[in-house]
């Protein structure tokens, strides 16, 4: 059985590098009986487990979706059917059946069964403004889907999708996502402030959002300033550059 | 050959109780328990033929009877875990995965598994339900069942004897005394600033020595086996700290110290207290010489029954106060781990276990060519060691949750520093 030439530990016959210090170990040609067993690669459990709750959940999810799915288009039914025994026409359960249309639509979205998160995103906005036109649509004349619904609806995706690019192409995760989820929310209210003013016609100016925004921006901050602190490199830049 | 595995066989244990509290120590374990953190600890049988998982269940068969408290499952309560009286034995698996993790989420838990993999037989166990103790004395009724032969000594384990009550019964709340002060808390210790591996790894460095030579070279200092080697740990760590400019802090070294050899317990339970011996590394540098007669007075002045019962009460305090009896297990859950973080690991540096010598039967032994003991994995120190004599060789197995190898090879190169020959098995 070989040595190792650092650290002088006897291993195994088949090892090419020492276990303890990665040194090379010489190739040497020994006759006799080995009877040292390696113990070659080791499953995971953790990880099989992990892979294994997925396949489940892929499996599942189908089930799920299709059982919420024919409740909803069934009591959608009923309320249908009750709205028009009674008033001879849809009247409120437009709202409900156009609500429950609504929830089967985002399910198929949020359960990911197209893969990827672009596609998921669009789907998601595309079947909001689609929910939003028919609830704006239903008394009988288009009144604010374009110039509002429509807009509110591109902006909180807008806004999502920059969200996901700081997270995507962030080194080192940690209090940043927090910090950049918090900007994120407090730009998105500010915008939505400022398309609810356009809509109006009113000066510009902001209410409700100036709360949000001192609250969330400077605790966003503290976020991003303590996950800059504890990362190693930069302490030790800054240790150098400000030590006393 | 082909191994099938029977579906889980029954078979009625005799004269124990439908369910038993955990005793004082096991009481803990399974509220730290997490994927990472299992608890488990590991004996491992190097035969000199591949083992036959059949004849292992029929041997399982024979012995479990004569050890009906470990045929148990572990179960929830409101207050506390429990073990149940099962019928069911444990099954036999083929051992492909990192040792000491197997962690179920489940209601009924077994605390026993037994894996095989061509001449090794392993045998997993919960700290739950016993010490290294209990297991090597499991390890060994198995192994004499597996070879069919009858243990001649006058061991009070013997199969052919009917299990005794003092064999449960929690020896540290018997052997306890209310009246001494209890012991006081430590200082946070020094843990290496390694980051840990993802969960469901655990590597385990083993070094084969042969005894003598470690005996003789400890015999030369005037120190013990286990009190050579835990200087041997602490130096090591301590040059860990000057070789790496990392921060000084107090190096503290976790021992376990068998109880039984200071009582007259015959527990099969967890009946053991730690010393920690400390060497501060913030006051200066220490040659091993110096640490040595450290740890040498350390032990032999705290391995004394009047400084034990001062840690048994502390321990039996932390059950019995009411803030903590009282409070639902879903809430211990939550805080427990974070309480035995820094009540516990946080205090110390490491951990050596010293099994002592296991014997076997001569016609046993000469079908066993190796013992190894792996230590359960922890998250808080993230290396541990335990050592074990078989034979006449010894074997030290390094237990880790990190990438990092300098502890393992600093070790070892010392050990080769003295002349001692090493040889290495691991599982990576």
């Amino acid at each position: 059985m070989p040595y190792c030439p650092k650290c002088g530990v006897q291993v195994e016959t088949q090892r090419s590098m020492c276990p303890l210090c990665s040194f090379p170990i010489p190739n040497v040609d020994e006759t006799g009986k080995n009877d040292m067993q390696r113990e070659g690669y080791l499953l995971n459990r953790y990880r099989i487990k992990q892979a294994e709750n997925k396949r489940r959940w892929k499996e599942a999810r189908i089930f799920v979706y299709m059982g919420i799915a024919v409740s909803l288009m069934v009591l959608s039914l009923i309320f249908g059917i009750l709205d028009y025994h009674f008033f001879g026409e849809l009247s409120w359960s437009k709202y409900v059946i156009s609500s429950n249309l609504a929830v089967v639509v985002f399910l198929f979205f949020i359960l990911r069964f197209i893969p990827g998160f672009i596609p998921n995103l669009l789907g998601l906005g595309i079947a909001t403004g689609g929910f939003l036109y028919i609830i704006d649509s239903l008394n009988g004349t288009i009144e604010w889907f374009w110039n509002l619904g429509l807009v509110i609806c591109i902006n909180t995706m807008v806004w999502l999708f920059i969200l996901r690019l700081m997270i995507r192409h962030t080194r080192r995760r940690g209090l940043n996502i927090p910090a950049y989820s918090l900007f994120a929310g407090a730009m998105a209210c500010t915008s939505l402030e400022l398309i609810r003013d356009l809509y109006y016609g009113v000066n510009l100016h902001l209410t409700w959002s100036i709360p949000v925004i001192t609250t969330m921006v400077p605790l966003a901050g503290v976020l991003l300033f303590l996950h800059i602190l504890i990362s190693p490199s930069i302490r030790k830049k800054f240790i150098r550059k400000f030590h006393l | 050959m082909k191994s099938t595995i029977e579906p889980i066989a029954t078979i009625e244990p005799i004269d124990c109780e439908d369910w038993h509290r955990l005793d004082n120590t096991g009481k803990a374990y399974p509220l730290i328990r997490s994927n990472q953190q299992t608890t488990l600890f590991r004996l491992t049988a190097v035969l000199t033929e591949h083992v036959d998982p059949i004849r292992i269940e029929e041997a399982l068969k024979i012995i479990l009877p004569r050890f009906p408290y470990f045929q148990v499952v572990l179960k929830p309560g409101f207050f506390w875990y429990y073990f149940e009286k099962t019928i069911r034995i444990t099954p036999v698996q083929k051992d492909k995965h990192y040792p000491c993790t197997q962690y179920e989420k489940r209601w009924a838990v077994p605390p026993i598994h037994i894996y095989y993999k061509d001449n090794r037989l392993s045998l997993e166990m919960t700290h739950a339900l016993s010490d290294g103790y209990g297991g090597t004395v499991f390890l060994k009724a198995l192994l004499n069942s597996y070879f069919e032969v009858n243990s001649e000594d006058d061991n009070e384990y013997n199969l052919q004897k009917l299990p005794v009550k003092q064999e449960w019964e929690d020896s540290c709340d018997i052997y306890f005394d209310p009246s001494v002060p209890q012991s006081k808390r430590g200082n946070a210790a020094f843990h290496l600033p390694c980051k840990r591996v993802s969960q469901g790894i655990y590597y385990s460095t083993t070094g084969i020595l042969p005894l003598k030579e470690v005996l003789t070279r400890a015999k030369a200092e005037g120190a013990s086996l286990t009190q050579w080697l835990s200087a041997k740990y602490i130096t090591v760590l301590t040059e860990m700290i000057e070789d790496n400019n990392w921060k000084p802090a107090p190096v503290v070294l976790n021992i376990p110290v068998d109880l039984r050899r200071l009582y007259p317990s015959k527990t099969l339970r967890n009946f053991f207290v730690t010393l920690t011996p400390t060497i501060d590394s913030r006051i200066g540098h220490f040659s091993f010489s110096e640490i040595l007669s450290h740890v040498k007075n350390f032990m032999s002045i705290q391995v004394d029954r009047r400084y034990i019962s001062q840690q048994l009460k502390r321990n039996i305090n932390l059950e019995r106060a009411m803030s903590i009896r009282m409070l639902p297990l879903i809430i211990k859950r939550i805080f427990f781990p974070f309480f035995f973080y820094h009540l516990g690991e946080r205090q110390y540096s490491g951990g050596f276990s010293n099994l002592g010598n296991f014997k076997l039967p001569l016609k046993t032994a000469e079908k066993v060519k190796e013992v190894h003991i792996l230590v359960p994995p922890s998250q808080g120190t993230l290396i541990k060691a335990g050592c074990i004599s078989y034979g006449s060789q010894l074997y030290i197995t390094f237990g880790s949750l990190t990438e990092n190898r300098e502890l393992e090879r600093k070790f070892f190169s010392q050990l080769r520093k003295e002349g001692i020959p090493v040889r290495i098995e691991v599982n990576y």
